[in-house]
């Protein structure tokens, strides 16, 4: 039988202050140090409340194909081209209570997947941010996965977590029992004890969610395998029907077997965390304007010297291209407006901290040395 | 010609994706240049630019900013 226990303060045997104090607001205040099972920075996820979109401002996909970011860290994967469209928002249903976003995919031509197709969103958590789960080991923490998720369909869906490697993974099931409205999910799992995980800064855990998986890749839910799984069998195929829509956001995954309310960040702290994979030099104009953001005299006929620190360290030597008003591989004469194409891109790297001090095109001379030139950037270091 | 072209640098160069790759392992499109080169692959070699053609005596007092009255009047010719 479920009691009220009412008293105002918490005192320990032996301390001369409370510990706890209650009062009639529902206010909590703690005496000293707050000890907690996890840290205060629980969720391992980054940009899951799906507000950070560096590569389109909320523009659509259309198609996604295979590799293109719906948001910030999370990747549409498809074994099959053109069959969703998708995006920050898309479709602009209202977002569940509490969120502004959510990355949306709608099937835009209905598929029959093969054994060995497969489609979903994945999310890559860097193994500097899991290695305290100590997965691999016979001290492998629990995690809880938490998401709302709104679909045109019904039914048992799936998903999976997986190591670098993709030779462990754990799917699991869940259910939405009722179409286009928000639900929420909660899905404990339990550390795999084997296995190689890494603590690195290549990827820690791989979560996926499955809209349409075959069954090459679909295992019995709720246990680990050797191999890789990325949904349960029996999972609902969003593909399969023309027109479904599948959006998710509030995205958390925590140390322990309870799942908290979804940790909010600052869109500051939260952008930076993105800007570790991913970093644009003009937010704008991603993919460059007509007056670009970085600019460097030219040294010789066929390099340029600049300099872009990143706005973080990245996670690794990032793959740098070139922009100059939407076209790639460009640059802008600053003086005259004249634009020159290069041919053969080499961004001499600082490594992860700053950028590219040089331009170089190999094998041409397209450059005037002393003339200016502008052009912005796209630095990439994605897992 | 190959999908990847070898730079002078410490890097390759992505012709489909036109994106410049550094040598870091742990960039993920290293390690697919890696796994390409590992099928047997081989990147286009890099190509030196050709050596810019010398500057005529024109050019270079016009880089000075100096017209040839100036040039005899500062040598006092």
């Amino acid at each position: 039988m479920a009691a009220t226990l009412q008293t105002s303060v918490i005192q320990a045997t032996g301390s001369t202050t409370p510990n706890l104090t209650l009062d009639a607001s529902g206010n909590a205040t703690v005496g000293n140090t707050l000890v907690m099972g996890s840290s205060f920075k629980r969720n391992r996820i980054i940009n899951g409340d799906m507000r950070v979109d560096q590569r389109r401002a909320g523009g659509a996909l259309t198609p996604a194909t295979n590799g293109d970011f719906l948001v910030d860290r999370f990747v549409f994967s498809g074994t099959q081209a053109s069959k969703f469209f998708g995006g920050q928002n898309y479709n602009s249903v209202t977002p569940p209570a509490g969120f502004t976003s959510y990355a949306g995919l709608q099937c835009s031509t209905a598929y029959a997947v093969t054994a060995s197709d497969f489609f979903g969103v994945i999310h890559r958590i860097e193994g500097l941010n899991t290695a305290d789960l100590a997965w691999g080991t016979s001290s492998a923490k629990p995690v809880t996965l938490s998401f709302q998720v709104y679909s045109s369909l019904t039914g048992t869906f799936g998903g999976s977590l997986q190591n670098s490697a993709s030779n462990r993974s754990y799917p699991f099931s869940y259910s939405i029992p009722v179409a286009n409205t928000w639900t929420t999910i909660n899905i404990t799992i339990a550390g795999d004890t084997t296995g190689t995980w890494l603590a690195t800064n290549g990827i820690g855990i791989q979560v996926f969610l499955g809209i349409g998986v075959g069954s090459t890749y679909s295992g019995a839910a709720g246990s680990w395998a050797a191999t890789s799984y990325l949904s349960c069998t029996g999972a609902t195929s969003v593909v399969g029907t023309a027109f479904a829509t599948f959006y998710i956001t509030g995205v958390q995954l925590e140390v322990g077997s309870v799942a908290t309310p979804y940790e909010r960040q600052i869109y500051s702290d939260q952008l930076a965390q993105c800007q570790r994979y991913y970093a644009v030099s003009n937010n704008l104009s991603p993919k460059g304007a007509a007056s670009g953001s970085l600019a460097g005299l030219a040294a010789a006929n066929n390099s340029i010297g600049t300099f872009w620190q990143y706005p973080v360290q990245m996670r690794a030597t990032p793959t740098i291209s070139i922009w100059q008003n939407g076209t790639q591989n460009r640059v802008r004469v600053t003086a005259t407006g004249a634009v020159v194409t290069i041919t053969t891109l080499t961004a001499a790297s600082g490594g992860s901290y700053s950028t590219s001090s040089i331009i170089y095109d190999s094998g041409a001379t397209p450059f005037t040395p002393g003339t200016s030139y502008d052009f912005d950037l796209i630095a990439t270091a994605e897992l | 010609m190959s999908k990847y072209s070898l730079t002078a640098f410490n890097s390759v160069y992505d012709g489909d994706a036109g994106v410049s790759i550094p040598f870091d392992e742990a960039n993920t499109d290293y390690q697919a240049y890696l796994a390409w080169v590992a099928e047997g692959n081989t990147p286009n070699p890099y190509v030196q630019p050709p050596e810019p053609a010398p500057l005529t005596p024109q050019e270079k007092l016009a880089a000075a900013g100096l017209t040839v009255p100036e040039l005899k009047a500062l040598l006092g010719l």
